[in-house]
C-alpha cells in the first residue's frame, strides 16, 4: 500500500496534475455556481478537455471538477436560494436565511470551511480504509437500501417543526409520485405520461429542484410585496464569527464521518448525506452555523466516499460517478479490483491529488467571497427577473425542450401554493431524487420474497433499520404527547 | 374554509392519481405478478389519499396572509411569451427581451440596468455556452 501511496504522491504531485486540478476545481466551482448546472452538467461539459489528456491526469482532473461543483453549488444555495445541485439542497435552509440576515460572508465562510474538512477528511478515510468500506458496503443487500431509503425519508419528516410533521409527509409523498412519472425502469410501460413523448424520461431533476426553489421563491417574493428587506452582502469581513470555528468542529467532526460512510453507499451520495446531515444536526443544535457546516461537510465527505465503490469495484454509486466511470473507460482506465495492480499511480494518484484539490478550493473560494456575496446586494425588482432567466435558461440549456419550460412554470405554481400554506418543499425533493431508488429496491425486495412485506425485518440489519425507522415514525408522536402532559400539568 | 382547502385540493390530487395509477398498462409477465408497475404508485396514492383525508377533517392552518398577484401574472406572462419567443427568435434573443420586459415589469427604469441586462447577459451566455464550450443551439427560425 505504501509503495502505491508514494506512486500517487509522485503523480499528484506532478506540477503538470497540479495545474490540471487546479483547473478542474476552478470549473466546477464556476459551473457549479451557476444555478441549473450540476456535477454531470460539469463533468460532461469538460469530457472534451480530457481526450487531449494522460489517462492519470485526465482522471484527476474530472474528480477535481466533481467536488468543485458539489463546493460551488453551496454558492448559489446560500446567496440566492438556487441550488443547482441536488446536495445543496440542504446547505439552503440555513445558509440563506443567514445572508438575507446580512451573514453571506459568515454563511459562505462557514460552508468554504466545513467543506475543507469534510473533503480533507474524505480523502484521508479513501486512503485508509478504500478496501475495507468497499466490501462492507456491498455487503448491503436490497431490504437494507429500502430501509434506508424510508429512514431518509422519514427522518426529514419526523424532525421537522412543530405542526409541520404531516405537511413534511405530505410533501414527501408528492415527491415520491412525481419520481414515478416516466417509463418504468423495470418493464418500460408508461406511467404518468398522458401519451407525451416528453415525459417517457421522466421529469428532470433539474427542472424540479428549480421549479420548487429558485422559481417558486421569485414567485414567493413576488405575492409577498412590500420593500425589499436590508441585505449586507459579506464585504471585506469574510470570516467566522466568533464562537463559530469552536461550535462546527463537532459538528465537522461527526457530519464528515457521517458523509463518507453515506457516500460510500451505492446509490446514497452526497444528497442523502447532506439531508441526513442537517437533521441529525438539528438534534444536537439550533445554531444556524451548524446548520450550514453539517451538510457542507457531509456532502464533500460523501463525495469522497462516492470513489471507493468506483475505484474499487467499478461501480459507480451516484449518477455523477457514473458519468465519471465512462470518462474513465474512455480515457483506457478499466475501474474496478484490477486498476488497483495495473494502474497503481492512477488509483492512488486521485486519492492523494484530493488533498491538493481540497487545499485549491479552499485557496479558490475564499479569496473570492467578497466577490460573490456582492450578488445579494441586488435589489428584488432586478434579482428576480434574473433568478427566473438562470432558472429557465438553466433547464432550457439541460433538456433542450419547450415542454419542459412549460412544465417547471406549472410545477411551481403548485409548489407556490404549498409554500403560501405553509408547506416545506425540501421533502417534496428529497422524495423525488429518492423515489426511483426506493421503488427499485423495494421491488427487488418484494420480488426475491415472492411479495411478502416481511422480507423486510429479516435479517439483524433489517431489523436494526426497520427499529430506526419505527422510532423516527413515534418521535412525534411521542413529542406531541409529552407537550400535551406539560400543558396539562402547567394548566 | 382556507383550513381544509389545501389539503382537499391535495386529496382531490392524490385520489387522481390512484386512478391514474390503476391505468398503467401492465406488461403480459407481470400482470398476474404481485409487484408490478403499479405496486408503488398505489403505495404512494393511497397513503397520501389517507393523509390528506385526515389533515381535510382536523383542517390545518393556512399561514399566509394575502398576497399580491398583479406582479406574478405579469411575470408569468413574461415567460410564457419567452417560452413562446424561443422557436422563432432563438434562446439568447428570447432571453434578452424576456429580462429587458420582466425588469421593466417590476419597475426598473435605469437605461444601463435595462441595456445592461438584456444586450449583456444574453452576450456572455452565448460566448459561454456556444462560442466557448461549442453546445449547439438552435438559432430560431426568424434568423433561418
Amino acid at each position: 500500500m505504501w509503495e502505491g501511496i508514494a506512486a500517487g504522491l509522485a503523480t499528484a504531485m506532478d506540477p503538470a496534475n497540479l495545474a490540471w486540478v487546479a483547473l478542474g476545481c476552478l470549473a466546477g466551482t464556476l459551473i457549479g455556481m451557476l444555478p441549473g448546472l450540476g456535477p454531470i452538467t460539469a463533468i460532461a461539459l469538460m469530457i472534451p478537455v480530457s481526450y487531449s489528456m494522460e489517462p492519470a491526469a485526465g482522471l484527476i482532473m474530472m474528480a477535481g471538477v466533481y467536488y468543485g461543483a458539489v463546493f460551488g453549488g453551496s454558492t448559489s444555495s446560500i446567496l440566492i436560494n438556487a441550488p443547482g445541485v441536488a446536495s445543496t439542497v440542504a446547505t439552503s435552509f440555513d445558509g440563506y436565511p443567514m445572508a438575507r440576515a446580512g451573514q453571506a460572508g459568515r454563511a459562505l465562510a462557514l460552508a468554504a470551511y466545513a467543506s475543507f474538512s469534510g473533503g480533507v477528511f474524505g480523502a484521508l478515510a479513501l486512503l485508509v480504509f478504500a478496501g475495507a468500506l468497499a466490501s462492507w458496503a456491498t455487503a448491503f443487500q436490497s431490504p437494507d437500501y429500502t430501509l434506508i431509503l424510508i429512514l431518509a425519508l422519514s427522518s426529514i419528516a419526523a424532525f421537522a417543526e412543530r405542526g409541520l410533521v404531516a405537511k413534511s409527509c405530505v410533501a414527501a409523498l408528492l415527491g415520491l409520485m412525481l419520481g414515478t412519472v416516466g417509463a418504468d425502469p423495470e418493464s418500460g410501460v408508461p406511467r404518468f405520461t398522458f401519451g407525451r413523448l416528453d415525459l417517457m424520461d421522466g421529469i428532470a431533476f433539474i427542472l424540479v429542484a428549480m421549479a420548487t426553489f429558485a422559481l417558486a421563491d421569485a414567485f414567493h417574493l413576488l405575492t409577498r410585496g412590500g420593500d425589499d428587506e436590508p441585505r449586507t452582502a459579506a464585504g471585506r469581513h469574510v470570516r467566522l464569527a466568533p464562537g463559530d470555528a469552536r461550535a462546527i468542529v463537532p459538528t465537522v467532526g461527526r457530519n464528515s464521518v457521517l458523509g463518507f460512510l453515506v457516500g460510500v453507499l451505492p446509490g446514497a451520495g452526497a444528497t442523502l448525506a447532506s439531508f441526513f446531515a442537517y437533521t441529525f444536526e438539528k438534534r444536537f443544535t439550533r445554531n444556524p452555523a451548524c446548520g450550514v457546516a453539517a451538510p457542507e461537510s457531509a456532502n464533500n465527505a460523501a463525495c469522497m466516499g462516492s470513489f471507493v465503490p468506483l475505484l474499487t469495484l467499478g461501480i459507480p454509486g451516484s449518477g455523477t460517478t457514473a458519468v465519471l466511470l465512462g470518462v474513465m473507460l474512455s480515457l483506457g482506465i478499466q475501474p474496478g479490483p484490477r486498476l488497483l495492480a495495473v494502474d497503481p499511480g492512477a488509483f492512488w494518484g486521485v486519492i492523494v491529488s484530493m488533498f491538493a484539490g481540497n487545499l485549491v478550493l479552499l485557496a479558490l473560494n475564499l479569496p473570492l467571497i467578497p466577490w460573490l456575496s456582492r450578488l445579494i446586494r441586488i435589489s428584488r425588482p432586478v434579482l428576480i427577473p434574473f433568478v427566473v432567466a438562470f432558472s429557465l435558461v438553466g433547464v432550457y440549456l439541460t433538456t433542450l425542450n419547450d415542454f419542459d419550460l412549460y412544465l417547471m412554470v406549472g410545477l411551481a405554481a403548485g409548489a407556490l401554493v404549498l409554500r403560501r400554506a405553509g408547506y416545506p418543499l425540501a421533502p417534496l425533493l428529497l422524495g423525488f431524487i429518492l423515489s426511483g431508488m426506493l421503488e427499485e429496491n423495494l421491488r427487488r425486495t418484494l420480488y426475491l420474497a415472492d411479495g411478502s412485506w416481511a422480507s423486510l425485518a429479516e435479517r439483524p440489519l433489517t431489523v436494526v433499520l426497520a427499529v430506526a425507522c419505527l422510532v423516527v415514525w413515534i418521535a412525534p408522536l411521542w413529542r406531541r404527547l409529552r407537550h400535551r402532559a406539560d400543558a396539562a400539568g402547567a394548566s | 374554509m382556507t383550513r381544509r382547502l389545501v389539503p382537499l385540493a391535495i386529496f382531490g390530487v392524490a385520489v387522481a392519481y390512484l386512478w391514474a395509477a390503476m391505468g398503467v398498462p401492465l406488461d403480459p409477465w407481470s400482470a398476474d405478478e404481485a409487484v408490478n408497475a403499479r405496486t408503488f404508485p398505489l403505495v404512494c396514492g393511497a397513503l397520501l389519499a389517507l393523509l390528506a383525508a385526515g389533515m381535510s377533517f382536523r383542517g390545518v392552518p393556512f399561514t399566509a396572509g394575502p398576497g399580491r398577484y398583479g406582479p406574478l401574472a405579469a411575470i408569468v406572462g413574461c415567460i410564457v411569451a419567452f417560452i413562446v419567443a424561443i422557436p422563432f427568435t432563438g434562446l439568447w434573443p428570447a432571453l434578452g427581451l424576456f429580462l429587458c420586459a420582466a425588469l421593466a415589469v417590476l419597475g426598473e427604469r435605469r437605461p444601463p440596468v435595462l441595456l445592461g441586462a438584456s444586450v449583456g447577459t444574453p452576450a456572455l451566455g452565448w460566448v459561454l455556452v456556444e462560442a466557448l464550450l461549442g453546445v449547439y443551439i438552435h438559432p430560431g427560425s426568424l434568423w433561418g
